[in-house]
């Protein structure tokens, strides 16, 4: 990319931000209630020492789950972002977390305990649950003649609000133990055992991640406005709905492994776009790989912070997230604009 | 009836059960130069933003024969160019990476967007005197100043029609001036064909080579400007009376308003 545009500032930006990143990702495993050293883990290769399976068993394939996890979210935060011009725009503006969490709290009240190919039933339920606050949106947006962006962000808040009131009703109708496992659900977190989960939500990221990337040209033409875009030549409507269906998809599939974590979508491409400007040719790779080292970082904190007890990472992204959102409004009226996302617009 | 390079034929638009244009018919050859006139609300940007793509309409447009809606929307950017009255405030990039995606509908559909050489946008924003803000985030401009650069933008583009819309709304005497000298130059080495939404009569009157008067969404008047200089379509067009004065230099006659007493 070296025709990206970049002059040397962003340029040293960002390789400090690739070295921070894969360094944080090299440390996150050996951290934790139980620290790690790399003398036990890569000791004894043969014997089954503890060290070696806490760190192969579940401490990489958290990180992994993390890193995947960040990225997606972080990358989809950006896309919708830019797609609606919009700063507080999120992965779940469009109700995909609350699609998917109904199929969540559906699953946990029906008691459904299964597996499909080492995917878990209530991933599977929050994941044809997210399909379908898609496929509505989807459905509402095609039928409209508005062009613009304006009748699928209203759908989207429609039927988040109509999923998040379903998720009420159901709740309901549980029993207790069935709401606390509800409630935890929805905080999200990046417990996992194995590489079932990630082998299920990578498929996602890489595909939505790259019909993004693919896009950068038309997502930077778009977030400048609609006419712009389609006097340079950009399909608009279909562009959209194309980055839609492909940002959506890579939601559902992290939402429906982890839950929804909260407010990296929104947080981390804000801090990439004042570092490295709002080219999405640069912004996504650097919003992934630090939206999903973020992810992890959080992660760390989160499940030391009370040790021997972990924190959900979800908490602890949401107790970031407000006074980041409050100097995000400090910041903009200061300036008269919300970090890179020219006039701020409510 | 001869087939002009822009041939626009019973052309209606509605949006939401309104009619907003109706019967619109207007041919003008290869490189011409056309005011459109109008009292406010008449369908002036509607029109417009029709012939660059923006608006469904129905009827037809032509460009060189070939139908509007019939082009996909990098044909289309490749040969029109559409310059809007005001841009989007909330555009977050830098004047020069604004007009880097200038040419996104050049080059291969998969490669997206031809690389333009930096010493090009240098010289285009020169051009139209928006050199020193080439480092500048574009939602901090003044409106004049983002109508350069919209200007600029449309010239790095390219195409053989350039539509633009008031694009002299912000702009004071000398780079109005400077902007109808571009646009001639255009016009006369490119043979460009341009339209352009004006509410300037005199402008239109001295600069272009046709007008076409629009009035509650239809065509009043559409043909080479000499034969709206008698006035009596001006005034039907704004029901308001005008005085005709020649212009000292060419002796066109240029429409000034009549004098009002308390």
């Amino acid at each position: 990319m070296a025709d990206s545009g970049l002059s040397s500032g962003p340029v040293w930006r960002v390789l400090a931000l690739v070295g921070v990143a894969i360094l944080c990702l090299l440390l996150a495993p050996f951290l934790g209630p139980v620290p790690l050293y790399p003398s036990d883990v890569f000791q004894s290769l043969t014997g089954a020492n503890p060290a070696t399976t806490i760190f192969w068993q579940m401490r990489v394939p958290r990180v992994m789950l993390g890193l995947l996890a960040g990225a997606g979210l972080s990358l989809a935060g950006a896309a919708f972002q830019g797609l609606f011009r919009n700063a507080l725009a999120t992965p779940y503006t469009l109700g995909i977390a609350n699609g998917a969490a109904f199929g969540a709290v559906l699953c946990i009240r029906l008691n459904l305990q299964f597996n499909v190919l080492g995917l878990p039933g209530i991933s599977l339920f929050s994941l044809i649950g997210a399909s379908l606050s898609v496929i509505l949106v989807y459905g509402i947006t095609v039928r409209s003649a508005d062009f613009s962006g304006l009748t699928m962000l209203l759908a989207g808040v429609a039927i988040s609000l109509f999923f998040s009131s379903l998720i009420l009703f159901v709740q309901y109708l549980t029993d207790f133990s069935q709401s606390f496992e509800a409630i935890r659900w929805l905080m999200g977190g990046l417990e996992v055992l194995g590489y079932g989960d990630i082998a299920a939500a990578a498929p996602f990221v890489a595909v939505g991640g790259g019909v993004l990337l693919f896009l950068r040209r038309e997502l930077d033409l778009v977030s400048v406005g609609d006419d712009f875009a389609a006097s340079r030549g950009v399909a608009v409507r279909n562009t959209r709905m194309l980055l839609f269906v492909a940002a959506s998809l890579m939601v559902g599939g992290v939402v429906a492994v982890t839950g929804p974590i909260g407010f990296v979508g929104l947080m981390v491409p804000h801090i990439c776009r004042l570092l490295v400007g709002p080219r999405h040719g640069v912004l996504l790779p650097v919003c992934a790989l630090f939206g999903g080292a973020f992810l992890v970082a959080c992660d760390c904190v989160a499940r030391t912070i009370i040790a021997p007890a972990e924190l959900p990472v979800g908490v602890l992204t949401a107790l970031l997230g407000g006074p980041f959102f409050l100097w995000l409004l400090l910041r903009a009226s200061r300036h008269g604009r919300l970090l890179g996302m020219g006039e701020a617009r409510w | 009836m001869i087939e002009g390079f822009v041939d626009i034929r019973d052309l209606e638009v509605r949006l939401g059960g309104t009619v907003l244009l109706e019967g619109v018919t207007c041919a003008v050859p290869q490189g011409a130069f056309l005011s459109i006139l109008g009292p406010n609300g008449a369908g002036k940007t509607t029109l417009i933003r029709a012939m660059a793509g923006l608006n469904r309409y129905q009827g037809s447009i032509r460009y060189g024969g070939t139908e509007l809606a019939t082009l996909h929307p990098r044909e289309r950017a490749r040969r029109v160019c559409y310059v809007p009255q005001q841009s989007n405030g909330a555009v977050p990039f830098r004047v020069y990476e604004l007009l880097q995606m200038a040419r996104y509908a050049h080059g291969g559909t998969w490669r997206g967007g031809e690389r333009i050489p930096p010493q090009e946008i240098r010289d285009t924003l020169s051009l139209c005197q928006a050199g020193e803000l080439e480092q500048r985030l574009f939602c901090e401009l003044s409106g004049g100043e983002q109508q350069k650069v919209s200007l600029a933008a449309a010239l790095v583009q390219g195409g053989d029609v350039l539509l633009l819309d008031e694009p002299g709304t912000f702009l004071d005497p000398r780079m109005e001036d400077e902007l109808f000298a571009i646009l001639c130059e255009l016009r006369d080495s490119r043979a460009v064909t341009i339209f352009i939404v004006t509410h300037d009569i005199n402008r239109a009157l001295l600069s272009s080579s046709h007008v076409l008067l629009l009035k509650g969404g239809r065509a009043l008047f559409s043909g080479p400007v000499g034969t709206i200089a008698d006035g009596e379509a001006l005034k039907e067009l704004f029901d308001t009376d005008f005085l005709f004065v020649p212009h000292p230099e060419t002796g066109i006659a240029m429409a000034v308003p009549r004098r009002r007493n308390g």
